[in-house]
């Protein structure tokens, strides 16, 4: 069968230009997971877990400035609980999923959670949430896995820079792949304890 | 001799509160009056420091004081030195080093002012009071006496009541260090000296430091209602008292009463406390609402309600019978602004606004995609618009989705235009997830399975390589599928098309290949009509979008997700499967010579090991009889059998399966398939690589084939959003 696209110096200078893409698909890949840290503290109480999350540094130097321009961050948490099984996968018995829109207050020169004041962007002690566990709870150990995901720049936001003179107000695929693109994500667990005196 | 200068107008009582440095006594900012002697009144914020206005205040009594002292002494005016009494745990000379001053100074009424708002605010003591004395030794001159009451000291401490909260962390709240934010703004003559926190009790070390309760009991209960309210518990309320030294808390989380749903049609009402899932009897926190509204809404799109609860005010009140040594935290409901939702009584009211449908210009698809830049080597660049639209009912009986889309052929004169209108419908009491119908006349591929749209179109912009082939379609199609628990779909759908071969386009660019459009081959043309049986299931519950209108092609899932880590989940365990049977010809209305029948199943597992971590498998398996080109099975290329050139080995039938193991943003894959042609099975081929890249939405991939044509330089693709 005949080659539908035969190789030519066309292809190799593609090729080339693939690579140069993709290396710098990685490099924003591999500088986007650094130095994050999320902290994650779960205790039982009344049938349900109970958990505290604090997120750390997932703010950096440059997303501070996009938030300090006028851009509304949005922080999801998404939380799974597990009952730990030996010698087996463990189960996820709850799940429960928390937004927060994060912004700077150019009036007050203060940065927001939601509803609440932060002090420190680089620091998101987030409020207590549970996770109701499907059926009652047994003796086993149960864990809590966390994962958070803070996107500063969503396709709405690059559309309002990108729509200056234009009346397409639709956030299009090339936005959306590229705010994806621009995605913090930190994952924690912990283990559900029993609560402290 | 000494002889006390009777000065009955200066009974000027400080206390912190009057110094502007002192707790609050209320949590909101009020204005209060005091009248500390006849004729000088003395404003006040009691939640905000003014020290300022109180240092004036000051200043001017005891400028009166002094200006009296020597009117009838002939002193001069000011304080020769300044008494301290009433110390109990503290020293004299253990003030004067915090504050830097010496005693024996003379001062004017300015400096006795802002000595005693010095005092006030070191945030020890609870009461300055004022007096003149003439001095023992100095004849006529004035001598400023401070009786000074400090705030009780606490040795031990302890915490009861608390169902969820930890006493631990409430203790450690409550007695915080102070905080730098709370020091006055206003460049006061009043400076602030932060005392020594051996002086204070605090926590540490997983115990109590004896010592002073920092700015009184009031202020230990509004730290203690600041961590509760932190936390989530807007209902929680606390007293504490200090008896002998032990400082007990009694903390109530507030367990929530009741939920009363408004807004709602009854027929909902279960469904949506039960989305709301907050537990009644249980404390009440804040973040379970917030999330709980957004799960109704995710279920119930017409429903809106406001997320944020308007929070209880609460005063913090002495017990009666207890003057100074017991308070506690008293509730009291706010005004709601309209259809907040509010806490009263310890229930919660919300209130729910029912929207009657929506409309969305952009029409993206469940990957975001709105076909504005459609790119094929039949149309080259075709931008076009969808719309959706939806009209609700309030009691979710139906759900009615209107879709249409226009898009302009820049390279295609003969088909300059590709539309499609449509509309469907959702019936819940019948498990009926759509039943509709489109009419259409556009640009179509069976090849969707293969790459995304927009993957296709990115392909076939810059590159030249559109991984797909197209043909005209212009005809109508009716179709109706149920589901049952909401993890199986059974559909049936209805075409009558008129198909039509497609030239390449007469007007091509692709930026960095533009040797002219890639190859469309010719396909059987006449107008086929068929009946498509669908079968999907999947662990992961079925999403119905509107997206199901728009291209409904029998190679690609309607409502199962294939996604291994998508946009917007997590990466998980799961298993999907897709099965369809078309069947075409005379007897359902189309040509006698697309009579045909092909068999479809693809089922896709993926299993989570670790975190970021998964293996997934792919199966697929297409076979046959008499089907039209236009429909014919093919193995190669991405999306297919990678390392491949597309569409390599052409068949009437095939098998296909991949191996992936994901590790974080890195995956390797192998790919192995075959198909069966005239003289039998082809023997199995491999393709393996290798990608990089962030989730299912952009990724480099490298991929070998390993038969007696493989090379060493991969085959490479920027893959945009696979659908698996």
């Amino acid at each position: 069968m005949p080659e539908r696209f035969p190789k030519t110096p066309e292809d190799t200078r593609r090729t080339r230009r693939t690579w140069t893409g993709g290396a710098l698909v990685l490099a924003l890949v591999l500088s986007l997971r650094a130095f994050a840290g999320t902290e994650c503290a779960a205790v039982w109480g009344d049938g349900r877990a109970l958990v505290d999350v604090t997120v750390r540094d997932l703010v950096g130097r440059d997303f501070e400035r996009l938030l300090k321009l006028g851009l509304a961050g949005n922080l999801r948490l998404d939380v799974t609980l597990f009952r730990v099984r030996a010698f087996w996968l463990d189960e996820a018995k709850g799940r429960s999923r928390h937004t927060f829109s994060l912004s700077y207050s150019k009036k007050t020169g203060h940065y927001s959670l939601g509803e609440r004041p932060v002090a420190d962007p680089s620091v998101l002690a987030l409020p207590r949430f549970s996770v109701s566990v499907e059926g009652n709870p047994d003796q086993a150990r149960y864990r809590v896995e966390v994962h958070a995901r803070l996107q500063v720049v969503t396709p709405d936001g690059l559309q309002q820079v990108v729509s200056w003179g234009s009346d397409d107000s639709a956030p299009g695929p090339i936005l959306a792949a590229l705010a994806e693109g621009l995605v913090r994500e930190e994952s924690a667990h912990c283990n559900v304890e029993p609560k402290k005196p | 001799m000494s002889s006390l200068v009777p000065l009955p107008l200066l009974l000027l009582l400080v206390t912190p509160a009057a110094a502007g440095s002192g707790p609050p006594a209320m949590e909101d900012e009020q204005e209060e009056t005091v009248t500390p002697w006849p004729g000088v009144h003395i404003s006040f914020h009691a939640s905000r420091l003014s020290r300022c206005r109180e240092a004036e205040a000051l200043r001017a009594s005891l400028g009166q004081t002094l200006g009296a002292v020597a009117a009838a002494q002939g002193a001069p005016s000011a304080f020769v030195s300044v008494r301290l009494s009433g110390l109990s745990t503290l020293s004299e000379t253990q003030i004067w080093s915090l504050l830097g001053e010496e005693a024996s100074l003379p001062r004017d009424a300015d400096a006795a002012a802002r000595l005693m708002c010095r005092l006030a605010a070191t945030g020890v003591f609870g009461e300055v009071t004022p007096s003149v004395s003439a001095d023992p030794d100095g004849g006529a001159t004035a001598v400023l006496e401070l009786a000074l009451h400090e705030y009780p000291r606490v040795v031990r401490a302890s915490v009861s009541g608390s169902v969820e909260a930890s006493g631990e962390e409430l203790l450690e709240a409550a007695l915080e260090e102070p905080d730098d934010d709370e020091e006055d703004e206003e460049g006061c003559t009043c400076q602030v000296s932060t005392p020594p926190r051996d002086w204070l009790a605090f926590r540490g070390d997983g115990a109590l430091h004896p010592g002073l309760l920092r700015d009184g009991l009031p202020a230990v209960l509004q730290r203690a209602m600041r961590h509760l309210r932190g936390k989530g518990y807007l209902l929680a309320s606390v007293s504490a008292s200090v008896v002998e030294g032990t400082l007990t808390f009694q903390v109530d989380e507030g367990k929530l009463a009741g939920v009363d749903v408004t807004g709602v049609a009854p027929e909902l009402q279960a469904q949506v406390t039960e989305l709301l899932a907050l537990k009644v009897g249980a404390p009440f926190l804040e973040e379970d609402f917030r999330a709980g509204v957004h799960r109704v809404q995710a279920r119930f799109p017409f429903l809106e309600a406001d997320d944020d609860v308007e929070r209880p005010g609460f005063d913090v009140v002495p017990e009666s019978g207890t003057p100074g040594t017991s308070y506690r935290v008293v509730l009291r409901a706010r005004k709601s602004k309209r259809n907040e939702p509010t806490l009263s009584q310890g229930r919660l009211q919300v209130h729910f606004h029912f929207r009657r449908g929506g409309f969305d210009a952009a029409g993206a698809d469940r990957d975001g995609y709105s076909g504005l830049l459609t790119h094929t080597q039949v149309t080259s660049f075709a931008p076009g618009m969808r719309a959706n639209a939806a009209v609700y009912d309030p009691q979710d009986r139906f759900r009615l989705a209107l879709q249409g889309s226009l898009s302009v052929n820049t390279g295609s004169p003969d088909h300059r235009v590709d539309g499609m209108v449509g509309a469907s419908g959702q019936v819940s009491a019948l498990h009926l997830e759509e039943l509709g119908f489109q009419a259409y006349s556009m640009t179509d591929s069976d090849d969707r399975w293969r790459v995304s749209d927009l993957d296709s179109s990115f392909g076939s912009l810059f590159l030249n390589q559109p991984e797909r082939e197209y043909f005209r379609r212009e005809g109508v199609s009716g179709f109706a599928s149920a589901s049952v628990a909401e993890r199986i779909l059974l559909g049936f759908e209805y075409r009558d098309d008129q198909y039509g071969s497609l030239a390449p386009a007469q007007h091509f660019f692709s930026f960095f290949n533009n040797s002219g459009p890639a190859a469309n081959p010719a396909i059987d043309d006449g107008r086929m009509a068929s009946a498509i049986f669908r079968l999907e299931a999947s662990t992961r519950v079925l999403k119905p979008t509107a997206v199901a209108l728009q291209w409904r092609s029998p190679t690609t899932a309607l409502y199962a997700d294939f996604k291994g880590w998508a946009l917007d989940e997590e990466l998980d365990s799961f298993a999907s499967t897709l099965s369809t049977f078309e069947v075409g010809g005379p007897a359902w209305g189309g040509d006698s010579d697309l009579r045909f029948t092909r068999f479809l199943n693809e089922d896709v597992a993926q299993l989570k090991t670790f975190e970021d971590q998964a293996v997934r498998l792919r199966l697929r398996f297409v076979a046959g009889h008499n089907v039209p080109l236009q429909k014919s099975e093919a193995l190669g290329g991405w999306g297919s059998l990678r390392g491949y050139d597309f569409k390599e080995f052409p068949g009437d039938a095939s098998a296909m399966g991949t191996l992936e193991y994901r590790y974080e943003f890195a995956t390797a894959f192998a790919d192995l398939g075959t198909v069966h042609q005239p003289g039998g099975w082809l023997s199995p081929k491999l393709g393996v690589g290798v990608s990089v890249g962030y989730r299912d939405i952009l990724q480099l991939a490298a991929a070998w084939r390993t038969d007696s044509s493989a090379r060493a330089m991969p085959e490479m693709r920027l893959v945009i959003l696979p659908p698996f």
